[in-house]
């Protein structure tokens, strides 16, 4: 098992609020993994949890099958890479400065690069299509590309688990169904184990292998095919507005 | 290739200021003099000898000291706390440092003390009531760091130490005589010329180590480029990262503003400078960018200061600032922004 949740509560101290109870998760192979939710539900808190960046207020994370908090940091960093949403970065750095960070946690103590990272960094940004411009700002590139650099840099990075916190937003439709199959090929021929949680729910109900609701502070993981069947995605939203077509299996606006 | 002729043109620039820097002066000395007394110990005459060895070349040594580190400072400063507006006296150390001489200069006066009646002993009280001040800030920020996490809110309260500080002290300074209060502004208008080198050396120690301790935030401030969070899951400890820059700060401006006084702008603005020309926010580059650059500043600083011709030297504190601001309002006006 890669990264499994045991038990887990999470949420936040001062002022101490309990976002999601007893969270089961199991990430056992490669694959795509979708955390889906209403706004609020805690997905963002969960994932951030997963990647060790909070504390959980019960339960285990387990990583490799033993307790996440006995990683030191550094080792932490060489199994679970991250990618957070869109956020101000340094107006020069480049883009392939940016995706060398990714080799940080194998770098000596002055952070020089050798031949094998550099390696990792030319092939994570091919990978991404992005090694034409590698010598531009990242200030200077367009929210699509931007998305694929941060992914690119958690590439470097070579872990065997990603966790991303929306990879899409910010994407018109067709960037969004691009970033998720980049995240899909990579899943699938790198493997890697991607967690992303997303409101992508019609992509990523078409797209992952497995599928983790949370719902009234509750949380089902599952495939897609077994929670479209179950009927909870009928309840996930009020359905004054849209409803979920099993039919289609898509969730569709109510006609008026 | 590139960076090996950047730098070594930069080191020949920083050589060729401080010729320049030695040179000048209201005692016009040949260049052959210089050059032989730096060398040989001697030259044409003992004063000629007197007042390079033992005045310009100190204050040569200290106008880099205090460029160097300042900038250096100032980088670390700016990416710690991922802010354009933070230099080295965002942390309150300098004003910590005019508190510990204003308190000394003026609240002994008010006190009925008078510790001028000795040149030596009132320089090293100054030096010691700075580095004390400066000390107790640093105390009081990484206290407060161990209960707050975030830097911004560490930024802030380093701007409400500077401003209790302040009022502190302009409150010294509405009681005091005038004599005490000149005292005060003069030291606070820094200055590079009064150290011995004795005095120079013991800078030099804490330059050295505060240098030091920043080879190690190298790859760390790297990561913090990009946040926080993606700076932990890279593997780097924020905690250890947060007492290393700021004991590497105190140690740099702490005994910078202790022996010369608190300089302005060359914290603040030399590391935007070369980020402005070198188009790059890598430590490894900035690092000994800012260090070379910050040296070549204060030295061009120190020269327009003494101008031939003059009689008398203008605060250095005024030079820098005369100085730079114009030029990074005019960077800033090109580039359009301003970025940590």
């Amino acid at each position: 098992m890669r990264l499994e949740a045991q038990n887990l509560s999470i949420g936040y101290d001062k002022p101490r609020l309990e976002v999601v109870q007893s969270v089961n998760i199991k990430i056992k192979n490669a694959g795509l993994t979708a955390v889906i939710g209403i706004n609020g539900s805690g997905k963002t808190t969960l994932v951030k949890n997963l990647a060790g960046l909070l504390n959980a207020q019960g339960g285990n994370i387990l990583l490799y099958d033993e307790p996440l908090d006995s990683y030191n940091i550094k080792d932490i960093a060489k199994k679970i890479s991250l990618v957070l949403t869109k956020q101000s970065l340094p107006q020069h750095l480049s883009v392939i400065d940016f995706v060398a960070l990714g080799r940080q946690p194998y770098t000596n103590w002055l952070g020089l690069y050798e031949y094998q990272d550099k390696n990792h960094i030319i092939k994570a940004l091919k990978q991404v299509e992005l090694y034409e411009i590698k010598d531009k700002a990242c200030s200077t590139l367009s929210d699509g590309q931007l998305q694929k650099v941060l992914i690119a840099r958690a590439i470097a990075q070579n872990t065997p688990i990603i966790i991303l916190d929306e990879p899409t937003s910010h994407l018109d439709m067709y960037h969004k169904a691009m970033v998720l199959n980049l995240l899909k090929d990579i899943s699938i021929n790198h493997d890697k184990s991607v967690v992303f949680a997303t409101h992508e729910i019609n992509l990523a109900l078409q797209l992952c292998d497995s599928v983790i609701l949370i719902k009234n502070k509750q949380v089902i993981q599952d495939t897609p095919q077994n929670l479209i069947h179950s009927g909870v995605l009928h309840e996930l939203f009020p359905q004054d507005l849209i409803k979920f077509d099993e039919e289609a299996q898509l969730f569709k606006l109510n006609r008026i | 290739m590139k960076t090996l002729k950047l730098s070594l043109a930069s080191i020949l620039i920083l050589l060729f200021v401080l010729m320049l820097n030695i040179s000048l002066g209201s005692v016009s000395i040949p260049l052959k003099d210089i050059v032989q007394a730096i060398f040989t110990g001697e030259s044409s005459t003992s004063t000629w000898t007197y007042i390079v060895l033992d005045y310009r070349l100190t204050k040569a040594m200290t106008a880099i000291i205090v460029g160097s580190g300042l900038g250096v400072s100032g980088l670390l400063m700016q990416t710690f706390f991922r802010n354009p507006l933070a230099g080295p006296y965002v942390l309150g150390l300098s004003s910590g440092a005019g508190l510990g001489v204003a308190l000394l200069l003026m609240g002994s006066g008010l006190l009925g003390l008078s510790i001028s009646n000795s040149l030596w002993f009132s320089k090293t009280a100054v030096i010691l009531a700075s580095s004390l001040g400066s000390l107790m800030v640093m105390i009081a920020v990484l206290l407060t760091s161990v209960k707050i996490k975030d830097s911004m809110a560490l930024l802030i309260i380093g701007l409400m130490f500077a401003s209790l500080t302040g009022a502190v002290v302009n409150l010294l300074s509405y009681f005091s005589a005038s004599d005490e209060l000149q005292q005060f502004v003069f030291w606070s208008l820094g200055s590079l010329g009064d150290l011995s080198w004795s005095e120079v050396s013991i800078l030099g120690v804490f330059w050295f180590l505060g240098l030091t301790l920043c080879l190690f935030l190298i790859k760390p401030l790297d990561a913090l480029l990009i946040g926080e969070s993606y700076a932990k899951s890279l593997g780097v400890n924020i905690k250890v990262l947060q007492y290393t820059t700021i004991i590497a700060t105190c140690l740099l401006t702490g005994s910078i503003t202790a022996f010369a006084g608190p300089i302005a702008f060359i914290g603040l603005a030399i590391p935007h400078l070369m980020r402005l020309i070198l188009k790059t926010n890598k430590h490894i580059i900035m690092l000994p960018a800012v260090c070379l650059s910050g040296a070549v500043v204060m030295l061009i600083c120190d020269s327009i200061s003494q101008l031939p011709g003059f009689d008398y030297t203008i605060p250095i504190n005024a030079v820098t600032s005369l100085l730079g601001a114009p030029i990074v309002i005019w960077l800033i006006l090109r580039s359009r922004q301003l970025n940590f």
